[in-house]
C-alpha cells in the first residue's frame, strides 16, 4: 500500500495535476485517498468540480500529518499526498517521514532546476528516519522539440537523484481536464496519450 | 562547440554553482565602480545627485507586499 507524495520546491512545476492524476489512476484500481496538504488547496478544488466519475477520497490534512497518513494507511490501499512547493513546509517534511514514494516533478527550466538542485539533501535527510522512502525525478511538462527540454536529461543527473526515464509531456488535456474535475483517464481518446505515459510512470516507479 | 553544447554547459554550470551556494546577487560591482569613481559606496557612477534618495527597504517591502498580498495568490499549475 504505497504512500506516495508529490514534493517540490517551486511552484508550477505539475505537483497537483501529477498528483491528482496518479490518484485517479490509482482509484481505478483499489481504493485510494488523496491528501492535499498544500495550503493552496488545488488538489481540493479540482475534484470539487467533478461529477459523476470515480474519484478518490480527498481529504485535509490534520495538524499531526505523520499521525493521520499512518492511521489512514490502514484504511486506504493507496495515498496520494500533494505538498506544499517547499521542502522546508512542515507538511512537506512530515510527508517524507511516512512516504514510501517521493516523486519530484522538475520542469525543462533553469529556474526549476535550481529550484530542484537542493532537494536532495531533504531527501538524504528524510532517509535517516525513514529509510524506506524511494524518491525519483520526474522531467514533467516535457516540450520535445524544445533545446532545453533535449538538455534536462543531463542538467538532473547534477541533482543526484535517480530519474525516471518515463517524461511527462506538457499537453493541454491535463489542464483543460481540470476544468471538469477529470483526469486524463476520464477523457476518452483526447487523453490517450497522456494515460500512457502516467501508466507507464506508474509501472516504472511504484513499488510493485 | 555548438549552441546546444554551449547552452548545456552553462546549465550544467549554473547547476553546480547553485549546489555550491555561490549564487549572491551581484552587489559588489556597483560597489567597485562607485570607489573607482572615487564617490560614496551609496552613490553609483552615473548619479548626479548630491544625495541618493532611495526608498528605505521597509517602504519597498511594503510596497510589495501590499500588492502581493492583494491579488489572489495561485499557483500555476
Amino acid at each position: 500500500m504505497p504512500i506516495v507524495v508529490l514534493v517540490g520546491n517551486k511552484g508550477g512545476a505539475g505537483k497537483t495535476t501529477l498528483a491528482v492524476n496518479l490518484a485517479m489512476a490509482l482509484a481505478r484500481r483499489a481504493n485510494t485517498l488523496l491528501l492535499d496538504a498544500d495550503p493552496q488547496g488545488s488538489s481540493l478544488q479540482w475534484l470539487a468540480m467533478a461529477e459523476g466519475h470515480a474519484l478518490p477520497d480527498v481529504m485535509d490534512p490534520q495538524q499531526d500529518l505523520v499521525a493521520q497518513v499512518r492511521e489512514l494507511s490502514q484504511r486506504y490501499k493507496n495515498i496520494v499526498v500533494d505538498c506544499p512547493p517547499s521542502v522546508q513546509a512542515p507538511q512537506t517534511h512530515a510527508a517524507l517521514q511516512v512516504c514510501d514514494l517521493a516523486i519530484i516533478p522538475v520542469q525543462p527550466s533553469p529556474v526549476d532546476l535550481w529550484a530542484t538542485v537542493h532537494i536532495q539533501q531533504a531527501i538524504e535527510q528524510a532517509k535517516r528516519t525513514n529509510p524506506k522512502v524511494s524518491a525519483w525525478l520526474v522531467i514533467n511538462q516535457l516540450e520535445a522539440r524544445t533545446t532545453l527540454s533535449r538538455l534536462v536529461r543531463d542538467a538532473v543527473e547534477e541533482i543526484d537523484l535517480p530519474v525516471a526515464r518515463t517524461a511527462i509531456r506538457r499537453r493541454a488535456i491535463y489542464r483543460s481536464s481540470a476544468l471538469e474535475g477529470k483526469s486524463v483517464f476520464d477523457t476518452g481518446s483526447r487523453g490517450a496519450a497522456a494515460v500512457a505515459e502516467l501508466n507507464q510512470l506508474i509501472e516504472e516507479v511504484f513499488p510493485s | 562547440m555548438s549552441e546546444s553544447d554551449k547552452t548545456r554547459q552553462k546549465l550544467i554550470d549554473s547547476m553546480r554553482k547553485t549546489k555550491a551556494g555561490t549564487t549572491a546577487k551581484p552587489r559588489t560591482a556597483t560597489k567597485a565602480n562607485a570607489e573607482k569613481a572615487g564617490l560614496p559606496s551609496s552613490q553609483s557612477p552615473g548619479d548626479t545627485s548630491k544625495e541618493t534618495k532611495q526608498a528605505r527597504p521597509e517602504e519597498k517591502v511594503s510596497a510589495v507586499n501590499s500588492v502581493y498580498q492583494r491579488r489572489p495568490r495561485v499557483w500555476p499549475d
